[in-house]
């Protein structure tokens, strides 16, 4: 399930490739979407295991002693207690996206157009200020998800602390 | 009336080489305070856990009220459980917490303020609706979970080591708000311990689990008058046993030819043992006694304020005695002493 990272997107994009065209894959929002699992997964297994290694399940006993039923007790006790973790998967799956080049760029087919590639294609043709400027709006939200992360998960960090009480 | 009523539960888990809870069988009439006694993994928990629904018996019935409680789900039996870490909901605070199981029935949100108030009176905690878990005391959680637990005026409550993790002065004010609201509310409570002094001085009756099986359910004076068997008499602190024989209608002990009367003498068998309890034990330097008595030397001495124990050994065997410290003798150590066992003191057990 981790096997992700130490594998390169090049050893399966090419097979995968092959097999999205014969679905109809190949070129489409939901393709794109959908090989970008792939390099996300570790991150929010990783994640999430960390969260429920620190869950206790008695909690959700106590509430069903207290007359709720599955469905109340996952929204009104499991949720909450996950939610932090669920978040920073999120947004750690939402940067791993960001950021793919090869994935968008083989399975788009050219038809699907992300930042990353408007980079590469802007360098390649040699517009040095267009470039910086898509650079520019390329690394913010990476800065902004970091900066906000590091305060919903801990509550209290060095990234936010000299801003006073925000 | 909510009578509970324990069938042949059985239920054992893969792994365990012997079944975690045997055959245990127990009639807990309403309105009782009861303890599970018994040392770390016995089953007790166990038990409580399959009452609550959590875990399904492999065989055998738990009947609460007359229906059984097996095919109804955990939500709908009216059984609630205190954990022994409390687990108040950390996201809400101390009024939501102990509305929980009201806003669960659906009851409208003015009727679940005025019982949370009534609740949190009950508990002596009327302030502290507004704050969260993190900022309570042990103590406080703990009263809060136990509102928590009765808003709902249910059938059964559950205790999971209510008094382990608080200090003495603390325990003995939990104590007495248990006892008061139980009574008050007429709850069947059942609580788990492995503590043999908490058991003693909250319950009415208790049950002593070994190794998933009961030993016997019986009242705690009983447990320190007439133990079932060894292994009981010694968890509640019994530490003179003799090993006897029934010769000709005369009982032979370790220590000598011994006279005593009680009424299970039917069922002993001819190699069984006998215990007195150490304050039952009489001690003189003279010879007063006309019969039972024993002589031998005493090998320590251990003051403990309002008691004082002698170990005295006779022939081979060490019987520790204990004697109100207030009218001590001029006993000391490596004196020749004589012990005394009042007949009606002395019980006997099968091994």
């Amino acid at each position: 399930m981790v096997s992700p990272t130490i594998l390169p997107p090049i050893a399966f994009v090419l097979g995968l490739n092959i097999n999205f065209i014969s679905w109809g894959f190949s070129g489409s929002f939901w393709g794109v979407c959908l090989v970008h699992l792939v390099p996300i997964m570790p991150y929010v297994v990783l994640t999430m295991t960390g969260i429920f290694a620190n869950y206790n399940p008695d909690f959700e006993h106590q509430a069903r002693t207290l007359g709720a039923n599955k469905f109340r007790t996952f929204y009104l006790i499991t949720l909450p207690a996950i939610a932090p973790g669920m978040v920073v998967a999120a947004l750690f799956a939402f940067l791993v996206s960001w950021s793919q080049y090869l994935l968008t760029f083989l399975i788009g087919a050219g038809k699907i157009m992300t930042l990353p590639l408007l980079v590469f294609s802007t360098a390649s043709s040699g517009n040095p200020a267009l470039t910086a400027a898509i650079s520019i709006v390329f690394i913010f939200p990476a800065i902004v998800i970091l900066f906000f992360t590091s305060k919903f998960v801990s509550g209290d960090s060095s990234a936010t602390s000299g801003f006073g009480k925000l | 009336m909510s009578d509970l009523k324990i069938s042949n539960l059985y239920k054992s888990f893969p792994g365990m080489d012997r079944p975690a809870v045997n055959n245990v069988s127990l009639d807990i009439k309403s309105g009782g305070l009861i303890a599970f006694l018994g040392p770390s993994g016995c089953g007790k928990t166990t038990i409580l856990k399959m009452i609550t629904g959590l875990f399904q018996p492999d065989s055998g019935d738990i009947v609460l009220e007359n229906s059984s409680l097996l095919p109804i789900a955990t939500e709908k039996r009216g059984v609630v459980m205190v954990f022994q870490n409390y687990l108040l909901f950390p996201y809400m605070n101390v009024n939501e917490n102990v509305g929980f199981a009201l806003k669960m029935k659906g009851i409208e949100k003015e009727e679940i303020d005025k019982k949370v108030k009534e609740m949190l009176e009950l508990v002596k905690l009327p302030d502290i609706g507004d704050r969260k878990p993190k900022q309570l005391s042990g103590g406080q959680q703990q009263r809060v979970a136990l509102a928590r637990a009765l808003i709902s005026k249910p059938r059964l409550l559950l205790l999971d080591e209510p008094l382990s993790n608080l200090d003495a002065h603390l325990r003995d004010e939990m104590r007495e708000l248990i006892v008061t609201i139980q009574q008050k509310l007429n709850v069947t409570t059942v609580f788990v311990t492995h503590d043999q002094e908490e058991a003693v001085l909250l319950a009415d009756k208790i049950a002593l689990i070994f190794d998933g099986e009961l030993q016997s359910f019986a009242s705690p004076k009983e447990y320190y008058e007439v133990p079932v068997n060894e292994r009981a008499a010694r968890f509640f602190g019994g530490v003179n046993f003799l090993k006897s024989t029934i010769n000709n209608n005369k009982i032979e002990t370790e220590i000598g030819p011994i006279n005593y009367q009680q009424k299970n003498k039917n069922e002993l068998s001819s190699d069984h043992l006998l215990t007195i309890r150490p304050e039952n034990i009489e001690i003189s330097k003279t010879n007063v006694y006309k019969d039972n008595y024993f002589s031998g030397i005493v090998s320590s001495i251990i003051f403990s304020g309002t008691n004082t124990r002698y170990k005295v050994k006779v022939k081979d065997t060490l019987l520790d005695c204990s004697v109100q410290s207030v009218g001590l003798k001029d006993i000391s150590q490596n004196d020749k002493v004589f012990v005394h066992l009042p007949a009606e003191k002395i019980w006997g057990m099968n091994d």
